[in-house]
């Protein structure tokens, strides 16, 4: 797979350029799609979605069945499956065919590719010492 | 073969870079985008997706800009 640039995503506090390793990915769930960003994440067990990037597509996270729940850096927060796919076009994969979306107002603001899920599937790469950053994402040899 | 590597190059960056920086002036905000254009600054990613749609798109790309100068992200 060819290298691809970290996203600019804006400064820090400090001034200095803020890169993330994002990729575009699709959301499909019932006939509602959409592309949004997601980032290589490899400090997730699992993939997150925030509530409101499936907002569009017509799922209310309060509807979805109750889960375990889960947490990070903010503390504890709802998690709850989604039934739906996500594929990344540019590697021609369907990633997975649900996902975890974690509670309105709490969790990141962007997707998480996480190692439970993505991670099986491709191996990535950060060049993080170079100027801009660019990273790589091999997908995982088959086995015969 | 060095102009097809090129363009398998810039078929992953995605977003072009002047867009971009279009999107950095947005922080906290959600946006309806093309590789190459913005197509609508919304506050809701639902008010964003309907923009899009209503402009012929039918898998709209969203983006929410991160506000980085808030604060750094651990996540």
């Amino acid at each position: 797979m060819p290298r691809i640039a970290g996203t600019h995503v804006g400064l820090d506090p400090d001034g200095l350029d803020v890169f993330r390793p994002i990729i575009f990915v699709e959301i499909k769930v019932g006939t509602r799609s959409i592309r949004v960003p997601a980032l290589v994440d490899s400090g997730a067990d699992n993939t997150l979605v925030p509530a409101p990037f499936v907002a569009p597509l017509g799922v209310d996270f309060h509807r979805l069945p109750a889960g375990h729940g889960g947490s990070g850096p903010g503390g504890n927060l709802d998690v709850r499956l989604c039934q739906g796919t996500m594929i990344w076009e540019q590697g021609k994969a369907v990633l997975m065919t649900q996902f975890m979306v974690a509670e309105p107002g709490k969790g990141p603001d962007t997707v998480l590719l996480g190692r439970a899920d993505f991670f099986k599937h491709y191996v990535p790469r950060f060049s993080w010492h170079k100027s801009p950053p660019s990273f790589d994402l091999d997908p995982v040899p088959r086995r015969r | 073969m060095a102009i097809a590597k090129q363009a398998a190059e810039d078929a992953l960056n995605e977003i072009e870079p002047n867009v971009q920086e279009e999107l950095l002036r947005h922080p906290g905000r959600w946006v309806a985008l093309t590789r190459s254009s913005v197509i609508v600054v919304c506050d809701s990613p639902t008010e964003a997706y309907d923009a899009a749609r209503r402009a012929g798109i039918e898998v709209p790309t969203l983006y929410f800009v991160p506000d980085t100068r808030a604060g750094y992200s651990y996540f």
